[in-house]
């Protein structure tokens, strides 16, 4: 009882002074006549505009991220759809790269994602085996023609158990970007394969000659997909987590060793220190230093090569092969899709969305505002247009070209899904950060990841 | 005296220059907006070179469907039946837990203050899944119920103690002289409660206004944001990102405070001030 | 006053009509209580005992989540340890600092209420997602912060991409914000009877002595009630990781919060988040319950 009157004395005590925050008086408060006012506006404003209320007018949801060019195209391609269509309402959801997947996983949850998703490749397949959320487009031959896709292409990516549900946005690839002016600068030879061994030999020299410059530009997360993995299956010849077994593709010691290369890289000054470029992760082409031509090579996706180049606009830049490893049992990299897109099935306008998507992938106009920002188009019919009209970016045909030679498997599956990443993630961040040596960090995710794969069904 | 004047003087500056530092990241801020994207970096100055308003412009107009207009018409629509709910429902359970001794007041009354510590974390998660079930999720449903049953036991509490402080003759008279307890609480202590109303929706308002937690959880399509998710969304929407765009829509989306915050300054102001002579 | 309230309420009036119609006045709150506190409250302890994904219905585990969050999890134990760190920093620097203002804007000045206004700023916008963006550009590697430490010939510090120095930052826009807790000082302040103050003076005590015989004394119980309320607030603290630092570099902002979000809405692990938040639920009661232990030692209530 004493104890009771003691919380309660003591919150009275806080309360009190509290409640006089804003004093004892009886004017009228200003919160309310706001408030009466904006009561209104939040009123003719509670019409949801997905209610298709008002005579035809279909409203479909359509989010994708994306950077300037990509949104810009996008939406110019929304808006011809919809003066062709003028019942038809597109809201363009544009989002963020960062925390996107989060965004998408939890409104698949509570069905409220929008009716047309553009995904990403890494957490599809993860999505794909929590429920059935997507319509399968071979249900829907008359309004989605499939034509200009190549079999093959489509068969591997977005098929899903002899279902279509996801439509590739382009043919892409990861790609080593070279600043032309800086290499030479610089004294790198481009025109050389580039091996892991190479890069860290030539990176530790450059950085030794030019303490100002740096080899390659990278952060943790692109660490994990363009050199922790395709490392382990140059080594390996398999996925990170093979998942027809449900099991990881590599012995500890090769961990390691990938884990202690990275370091060397970290130390040696290929990579430019953790703590400077923590700033700009997820962003990479916005570190001052990659603008000022102080990095001879970024890495990037083929499908966003262009934040990368304009960035240098006074710096010509090109792209070289990715490192190949000189006892490899493949080549570790591949050609596949920079996206997907998908429709939700649970849509009520699903048909329409699919139509959509017909106008979005084969109608030439769309196509030829499209262009390369999705990467190489997917379609044949896009790809012979925009060679014809010219328009894609010679530099990201030059790194599909480059990748469409290379012999690795697709990993896309469990070793990609957002646990795991971060698993892959952290591990590298603890090296970098030189918190755990590469074996304690190697141990630990290995640990993690079993754990991960014991607790799937 | 001489002595004195000095001492002043020197408390007045010591005051104003800590002032300036406290505020020094919001005054920067507001030239911060006028900037250029590069004038924004590695520079001391804190006047902009150029007067330039296309930040507010270019940042008010964004590059997607919505503009922040419709943000803020959102954010509005949210907080505002948000505030209103939390005011009605609080003072009614106030009410009732402090001019009434039905058996268990006391008792409930202890829940409502340990309820006061129970971390939001805890439930978020059940909560989520909750309002998954009735299918209010993405929509402003999910702040207004828990509003209107008076889920703010901190609201609860400052009233209970409000009412508590006023004289129990005045609504007693009330009652003799025909009130009904409804009535009573609308004609007479409706009007003395308006201050501590006035103050609790004040901090209901700032709170909800620049609440992220659970907004970030609930709230999905960007039709539906509130100027907190769009500001998030804005830092990494677009390849290179536009600060001085994004600085200057931060700074408009806390005007509103900031305002209300001087409307009310004076109630503020003198609510600590004659708080020596309550006391 | 308002204590002796409660304590005349010890008895109660009985089921009389009026007392029914109070009584439905509170049930507004009870329902409330039981529908979005109760019933999440334990529900959430129940998920913690299970496997749930929200797409299928929670698997009973046993004690399965918790014993991976004490054994496996060492990301568990760097968010605890983080969480602890920014605790003990932000919420005795908060409300030092909201102490020593209070104390200095506690006078008689021409224009001194302008003056507390402006220090109140900050809280105002406390948690908002604007100051932490605001927050980010100031302290980036060539934001001002830096080009200020230039201009006197300090080197850059790596504000965000350095552990200890993210921590810090972070830190730094929470403490910034202790408005609130000054407001509240302030009012307690006003409240300790100048007789107090007359009779030391005329014994000739010290400023010091004075201060700490007879102010710290008489506000002991606010800065308890601030201490509480901080403290469950700083360890429940997500928005200024989330936006300011994403929980870099190398988890060193990663706190209990923004873990349990991960876990939560990124990795659909519900019951394993669930099982996390009670951990956080046990931490906040342990230290109000030792806050509360010792707080005869150290409170002083006027009665």
């Amino acid at each position: 009882m004493k104890k009771r009157n003691r919380l309660a004395g003591m919150f009275l005590t806080g309360m009190l002074a509290a409640s006089m925050l804003s004093g004892c008086t009886n004017e009228p408060a200003p919160t309310a006549t706001t408030g009466a006012e904006t009561q209104k506006s939040a009123d003719t404003q509670g019409e949801k505009p997905t209610e298709k209320a008002s005579g035809e007018q279909i409203t479909l949801r359509f989010m994708w991220w994306g950077g300037d060019a990509r949104n810009e195209a996008t939406l110019a391609v929304i808006d011809q759809y919809q003066k062709l269509h003028p019942e038809i309402r597109i809201e363009a959801e544009m989002n963020s790269d960062q925390g996107y997947i989060d965004k998408v996983s939890t409104m698949l949850a509570n069905g409220t994602a929008p009716d047309i998703l553009q995904q990403n490749v890494d957490s599809l397949p993860d999505f794909i085996s929590r429920g059935d959320f997507f319509v399968d487009f071979k249900e829907y031959p008359d309004l989605f023609d499939t034509s200009g896709f190549d079999e093959t292409f489509i068969g591997q990516f977005g098929t899903f158990d002899g279902k279509l549900l996801a439509l590739p946005t382009g043919m892409s690839c990861l790609a080593t970007v070279a600043n032309k002016t800086a290499a030479e600068a610089c004294g790198v030879d481009l025109s050389k394969q580039i091996t892991w061994d190479s890069m860290l030999e030539d990176g530790t020299k450059l950085h030794a000659e030019n303490p100002d410059y740096y080899y390659m530009n990278v952060d943790t997360k692109i660490l994990c997909e363009y050199v922790l993995r395709p490392y382990l299956r140059q080594v390996t010849g398999e996925s990170f987590i093979i998942d027809q077994e449900k099991k990881i593709s590599f012995t500890k010691e090769q961990l390691v060793e990938v884990l202690q290369y990275i370091k060397d890289c970290y130390d040696n000054g290929v990579f430019e220190p953790a703590e400077d470029s923590a700033t700009f992760k997820g962003q990479i082409h916005t570190n001052p230093k990659w603008m000022s031509g102080n990095f001879a090579f970024a890495y990037g996706p083929s499908s966003s090569i262009n934040l990368l180049t304009d960035a240098v606009p006074d710096s010509e830049c090109t792209v070289v092969q990715m490192p190949l490893g000189e006892n490899r049992v493949s080549d570790g990299f591949f050609a596949d899709t920079p996206q997907y897109m998908t429709v939700n099935k649970s849509s009520e306008n699903a048909e329409e969305a699919v139509k959509f998507l017909d106008y979005f992938y084969n109608n030439a106009e769309a196509q030829e505002t499209l262009k390369d920002v999705r990467s190489i188009p997917p379609t044949s019919t896009a790809r012979t247009l925009c060679a014809e009209k010219e328009l894609l970016n010679p530099v990201v045909i030059q790194a599909v070209d480059l990748a469409a030679g290379l012999n690795g498997k697709s990993d896309k599956g469990y070793t990609t899904s957002a646990e795991v990443y971060a698993i892959q993630e952290d591990m590298i961040e603890s090296v970098a950060y030189g918190q755990s040596t590469p074996e304690e960090a190697a141990d630990n995710a290995i640990d993690l990841i079993n754990d991960y794969l014991s607790g799937l069904k | 005296m001489k002595n004195r004047n000095i001492k002043t003087g020197f408390t007045y500056l010591c005051l104003g220059i800590f002032g300036i530092v406290m505020l020094f990241p919001v005054i920067w801020l507001f030239f911060a907006c006028f900037k250029s994207n590069n004038e924004i970096f590695g520079s001391l100055k804190l006047l902009p070179e150029h007067w330039s308003p296309e930040a507010f412009i270019k940042g008010w107009k964004t590059t997607g469907t919505y503009t922040y207009a419709q943000y803020f018409i959102n954010t509005f629509a949210l907080v505002v039946p948000t505030t209103l709910l939390t005011l009605v429902s609080c003072t009614l359970v106030a009410y009732g837990f402090a001019r009434f001794d039905f058996p268990g007041n006391q008792f409930l009354f202890m829940i409502l203050i340990a309820t006061l510590m129970l971390p939001n974390a805890v439930i978020i998660i059940p909560r989520y899944a909750l309002f998954n079930k009735l299918g209010w999720l993405d929509s402003y449903m999910t702040f207004f119920a828990p509003a209107a049953v008076g889920c703010y036991p901190f609201f609860v509490f400052m009233l209970v103690q409000f009412l508590r402080g006023l004289p129990r003759d005045l609504d007693e008279s009330a009652y003799i002289d025909g009130c009904g307890p409804f009535q009573c609480l609308i004609q007479i202590l409706l009007p003395l409660l308006k201050p501590a109303l006035f103050s609790a929706g004040l901090f209901q308002f700032l709170w909800t206004w620049n609440d992220f937690f659970n907004t970030n959880i609930y709230i999905n399509t960007v039709a539906k944001f509130p100027l907190s998710l769009a500001l998030r969304v804005s830092i990494d929407v677009t390849s290179n990102i536009q600060w001085n765009q994004v600085m200057a829509m931060a700074l408009v989306s806390i005007i509103p405070l900031i305002l209300l915050f001087f409307a009310a300054q004076k109630y503020f102001v003198e609510g600590i001030a004659t708080t020596g002579m309550k006391g | 006053m308002a204590k002796e309230a409660i304590k005349s309420k010890a008895r109660h009036g009985g089921w009389t009509k009026r007392n029914k119609i109070g009584f439905s006045y509170v049930c507004i709150w009870i329902f409330g209580f039981l529908v979005f506190q109760m019933y999440p409250f334990l529900s959430s302890l129940f998920y913690s005992f299970t496997e749930y994904d929200i797409f299928h219905a929670p698997q009973f585990v046993g004690l399965n989540n918790y014993i991976r969050l004490f054994t496996k999890d060492k990301e568990f134990w760097n968010s605890l340890t983080v969480t602890l760190k920014y605790t003990f920093i932000t919420v005795p620097g908060k409300v030092i600092l909201a102490l020593i203002i209070a104390m200095i804007l506690n006078r008689e000045l021409k224009g001194i209420n302008f003056i507390r206004t402006v220090y109140y700023i900050p809280s105002l916008l406390s948690g908002s997602v604007a100051v932490a963006i605001l927050w980010k550009v100031l302290f980036m590697n060539d934001g001002f912060v830096n080009s200020l430490l230039a201009a006197v010939h300090i080197p850059p510090v790596k504000w965000l991409g350095k552990p200890d120095m993210a921590i810090a930052t972070i830190c730094l826009l929470e403490i910034w914000q202790f408005g609130s807790s000054m407001v509240l000082f302030l009012s307690a302040l006003k409240q300790v009877p100048q007789s107090l103050y007359e009779a030391a003076r005329i014994d000739g005590a010290s400023r010091v002595r004075i201060f700490f015989k007879i102010t710290l004394p008489m506000i002991t119980s606010i800065a308890f009630f601030n201490i509480i309320m901080q403290l469950i607030t700083a360890l429940q603290s997500f928005t200024s990781a989330f936006v300011v630092t994403n929980g870099g570099p190398n988890k060193a902002t990663y706190m209990l919060g923004m873990k349990l979000y991960t876990d939560a809405f990124k990795f659909f692990k519900m019951g394993y988040a669930c099982a996390t938040s009670w951990i956080l639920f046990i931490v906040i009661m342990i230290m109000t319950l030792i806050l509360f232990a010792t707080s005869k030692k150290w409170v002083y209530y006027d009665n």
